[in-house]
């Protein structure tokens, strides 16, 4: 235990120097991660919106609805967990923990993962609450509300867990909440873009003073919104408002990632521990929970390339092959990737294989943020470069997209680099922002998404099955995964050629998970003293009725301080990129 | 307007010690000598009594008038052609009055400065300069002759030749004044000069290069609108640029990573090739020196080294030029600074020389622009080249992975005629 701790101080990489095989990483998944993998349905059925009812939110029959007067009172359950601090933990912090799991500790888990997902619902379901009136009106909104109050319900009513047999018990309910919590996505971006319009009077007027006839000040990527357009339904602050439903998207997502990832890592320490998994030592497969400790940049690029081409194969050469009818096989772009070697300062090296970039992260994360980005690449060099015809030679007509790989100490970097000709300005301007892109239909087809996929293969089977129709949601969920643990994704567009994106992964583990801190205006701490943080994870001092904090700075030395994200746009400042 | 003669007026010193690989078509007025000659003059000019400036109200009254903005538009309109006598006299018309105005400015900007930072040797020079420059100018914004346009204009050269070297003098000038001023106080006086001082030469030379084009009957380079090149091709001024840093970095170094320009290489675009040419060098300096010592750092000295891809991309409504190296990256650390007026590269030892000295002072400025200096970054290149690429609304963004190399974005907007609104 000391070792280890020394070990964890000293900064090293994670990984145990084994040379045992590990298994491959699917297949690990489909034996330990009992998630269930259901995916959208791309049918017509599902155009009508009145989806089944999950299981949570039919639980309580006094909060099916929120029109009724029970309601407000209600939610005065609500405020014992609002106004504990979320506590967010680093991933060293998950792995030595994981690593030291016995069966009391399981238990001691369970209880701590249940009131953390409690304290972290009770903050989005307040978030809910904040929302202009109307908005909550929304049916998608709605609907989503009463998910999170069911959610919250049922875990409330979960008792204390004291033996492993309710831990199983417990684990159930993290089941099925998983599975419903997979609703939320699709549903949330149809109620934004109804009521992008509402919430700030809307981006598509006055587009045409954006940056095009400035003054001296260059285009800045973290740019403000500065809008000058009539004020439509309320009095309340413009520039403001026409920020709050990016900001409240975000914490939603961020909420919605940290959520899993407890459950998720929970249900998976729960199996291991079944399974009688030895965490450490020699045969460690290299799995803690849902944490790969030897993610190899090289696989995780591989595999994403390999489903990333096959995908292009058979959903982008189809239609092209159909318009033009003629049986020459479209072969699509090429994707070089170039894996740089690791440049380490201080001296250590890997013995194995020194050029190979190795860190502990969450796989699926990492799967998703790079499946997303090279699928965009793929897509939109295609499209560009449309009416090139392919040959019968076994090259592709398209130019390449390039997939660079480097890292040093700190950080991990990946450049996806097309030729697609680049974003236009004013798609540019709004990138991340889901309320200036509601207005323009942007998130419409999550009508027909019913589920939001949660692992690389159920994204690469629901890319399937929409074939050339795309959510929207890509690339700003990809940028909440990588900043989940104090990363970064950037993109920079050369219009009329291409595009490049950016990501950093800090490989150290040691930034907390970012779970989107903003003072939120409308939030007015009622029993709070002023001064005291509310949504902080500063440990305060634990009140006797908090279960033990096994992640307790007392336990574990935190390395930095927690993750403050927001440049003020919403999203975290960045430190590889300068205008 | 050739390479030669765009750079020369950026970079006098430069020039001259590598006046032997530009061409050279200047006029036969303008020798080497001639410029030397008038470099040390110009410090020895008499002394006026600091005191004269309280009683001056002229300085006052013409800072105090508003300036007229002017558009690059106009600009490119006073020399559309056919170049008739009428615009040329317009264009000097509107000189005449413009410039003491902002010059009147610039010398109440100093005025405000500091006492004790306002006795430092290397600013009062300058603030003398811009004082005299105001003097000279004045008498001619009243009444005119028809010969005075050309006497004017020859006041003009010779000024925009004293002036070509205020920003390193005042940024010594400003380092020994560390403890005097805040630095966030020096970083807005330095942007406030240097976007003025942009303006102001913008419209000197505009007048100087229309007045010769007038003068000569010059219609070889007839995409040329004075200063303003309409059919500026960047990749060729790209490799322009590449092949005289390289000679440099040779001459540092040894070696010079090869360049590799790829993307839209046949677009063309409107744009002031000075302006182009300085951001550009100075990027594709720190690209060079960053990637060989990078190299050497890592002990990876065999050849080749890895190559600077430039590329170049005509879009709706800019020109995008990427610059793509890998020289290590900028630490997170350090990429705040990049951007600051940083003036540790200055030797101690060179303090003490005469700043005239063209050659000291040619050393100094290889030195303060990063070639022998300690680290990426750090000098003055990069805000100067920043401010000039936001100068007509267009932006400079740079990406750093560190531990592999830098990718530097350069955005810039086509100037024409419907920019109506872009004001100088």
């Amino acid at each position: 235990m000391r070792l280890l701790l020394h070990h964890l101080t000293k900064r090293q990489p994670l990984h145990v120097q084994s040379t045992t095989t590990t298994l491959c990483h699917a297949q690990y998944r489909r034996r330990f991660l009992t998630t269930t993998s259901t995916l959208c349905q791309n049918t017509s059925t599902h155009k009508n919106n009145n989806t089944n009812e999950p299981r949570a939110a039919t639980l309580d029959h006094s909060i099916k609805s929120s029109h009724s007067p029970y309601h407000f009172y209600q939610t005065k359950i609500l405020e014992e967990y609002v106004q504990r601090p979320a506590n967010a933990s680093t991933l060293r912090q998950y792995i030595f923990y994981g690593r030291h799991m016995t069966s009391d500790r399981l238990v001691h888990a369970a209880n701590w993962v249940r009131n953390e997902l409690l304290t972290r619902l009770a903050h989005r379901i307040r978030d809910f609450q904040q929302l202009p009136f109307f908005v909550g009106m929304n049916p998608h909104i709605e609907f989503v509300y009463r998910l999170y109050w069911g959610a919250f319900e049922q875990l409330r009513k979960q008792p204390t867990v004291k033996t492993l047999d309710d831990n199983h018990a417990f684990c159930q309910c993290l089941k099925e909440l998983l599975d419903d919590g997979q609703l939320v996505v699709p549903r949330l971006a149809l109620g934004v873009s109804e009521c992008a319009q509402h919430f700030g009077g809307g981006n598509s007027h006055g587009n045409g003073n954006g940056n095009g006839h400035g003054n001296g000040n260059g285009n800045s990527h973290h740019h403000h919104h500065h809008h000058h357009h009539q004020q439509h339904h309320h009095g309340g602050n413009e520039e403001s408002s026409s920020q709050d439903l990016d900001r409240f998207m975000n914490r939603m997502l961020r909420s919605r990632i940290s959520r899993r990832m407890l459950a998720e890592q929970h249900l998976a320490l729960t199996e291991a521990h079944d399974q009688d998994w030895d965490m450490m030592g020699e045969g460690e497969n290299g799995y803690v929970g849902i944490i790969f400790v030897r993610c190899s940049a090289s696989e995780l690029v591989s595999q994403a390339t390999r489903l990333v081409r096959h995908h292009a194969e058979t959903i982008y050469a189809k239609a092209l092959e159909g318009e033009e009818g003629t049986k020459t096989k479209i072969r699509p772009p090429a994707i070089q990737v170039q894996v740089h070697q690791d440049v380490h300062t201080q001296g250590l090296q890997q013995k194995e294989k020194p050029d190979e970039i190795v860190f502990a992260y969450v796989p699926e994360h990492l799967e998703y943020i790079l499946f997303e980005l090279l699928s965009n690449a793929v897509r939109f060099t295609m499209e560009t470069h449309s009416n090139k015809k392919g040959d019968s030679s076994s090259s592709s007509p398209y130019p390449p997209v390039k997939l660079t790989v480097s890292a040093n100490d700190t950080d991990v970097y990946f450049r996806v680099s097309d030729q697609g000709g680049g974003i236009a300005p004013d798609v540019y301007k709004h990138l991340w922002s889901y309320q200036a892109r509601a207005p323009t239909g942007q998130f419409h087809h999550f009508h027909q998404v019913q589920k939001m996929p949660s692992s690389i293969n159920e994204r690469a089977s629901q890319a399937e099955n929409l074939g050339q129709v795309h959510l929207g949601m890509g690339l700003t969920m990809s940028r909440i995964l990588a900043e989940y643990w104090g990363g970064e994704l950037q993109v920079m567009t050369m219009q009329g050629y291409g595009t490049d994106a950016y990501v950093r992964i800090p490989r150290l583990g040691t930034k907390a998970e970012n779970l989107g801190f903003e003072d939120h205006p409308a939030i007015t701490p009622t029993s709070v003293q002023p001064g005291q943080q509310r949504e902080g994870a500063n440990h305060g001092n634990n009140t006797q009725d908090q279960p033990v904090n096994w992640y307790h700075p007392s336990v574990i030395q935190r390395n930095t301080p927690i993750h403050k994200s927001d440049a003020g746009d919403g999203w975290s400042k960045s430190c590889m990129m300068l205008d | 307007m050739n390479f030669a003669f765009t750079f020369r007026s950026v970079w006098p010193r430069y020039y001259i010690h590598h006046a032997s690989i530009t061409t050279s078509t200047l006029s036969p007025t303008r020798s080497k000598t001639t410029l030397f000659a008038k470099r040390t003059i110009a410090t020895k000019t008499h002394e006026k009594p600091a005191a004269h400036a309280f009683y001056d109200d002229k300085i006052v009254t013409y800072a105090n008038r508003p300036i007229r903005p002017v558009t690059l538009s106009q600009l490119v309109r006073f020399g559309q052609p056919p170049l008739t006598k009428e615009s040329l006299r317009d264009c000097a018309q509107y000189a005449r009055t413009e410039l003491p105005v902002r010059l009147a400015r610039r010398v109440r900007a100093f005025q405000t400065l500091p006492f004790i930072v306002g006795t430092n040797p290397y600013i009062k020079e300058i603030y003398k300069l811009y004082y005299e420059s105001f003097e000279s100018l004045e008498p001619y914004s009243h009444g005119r002759s028809p010969n005075d346009d050309l006497e004017y204009s020859e006041k003009l050269e010779d000024l925009v030749d004293r002036h070509a070297d205020n920003i390193p003098t005042l940024a010594r000038g400003f380092l020994e004044c560390k403890q005097y001023m805040h630095s966030q106080d020096v970083a807005a006086f330095l942007d406030d000069m240097i976007h003025a001082r942009i303006g102001i030469r913008l419209i000197a030379e505009q007048m100087i290069a229309l007045v010769r084009q007038e003068q000569t009957g010059d219609t070889n380079n007839n995409s040329y609108i004075g200063i303003i090149d309409t059919q500026l091709n960047p990749a060729k001024l790209v490799k322009q640029c590449s092949d005289f840093v390289a000679e440099l970095c040779e001459f540092n170094y040894g070696a010079s990573p090869e360049t590799i320009i790829d993307g839209h290489t046949d677009a063309t675009f409107t744009y002031i090739p000075v302006h182009l040419e300085y951001i550009l060098t100075e990027l594709l300096k720190n690209a060079q020196r960053a990637t060989i010592e990078f190299a050497r750092k890592r002990g990876d000295d065999s050849p080749p080294l890895p190559p600077i891809q430039i590329t170049i991309s005509h879009g709706q409504e800019d020109i995008s030029i990427r610059i793509r190296d890998q020289g290590g990256g900028v630490a997170e650390d350090d990429l705040n600074q990049v951007f600051e007026y940083s003036y540790t590269t200055v030797s101690k030892a060179s303090e003490d020389e005469d700043p005239s000295s063209i050659f000291t002072g040619m050393a100094e400025m290889a030195m303060q622009s990063g070639i022998g200096g300690p680290l990426a970054g750090l000098g003055f290149g990069l805000p100067l080249a920043r401010m000039y690429a936001r100068y007509f609304g267009g932006s400079f963004t740079l990406v750093s992975m560190n531990g592999y190399g830098c990718d530097v974005f350069l955005k810039l907007k086509h100037i024409d005629q419907s920019m109506a609104e872009l004001e100088i």
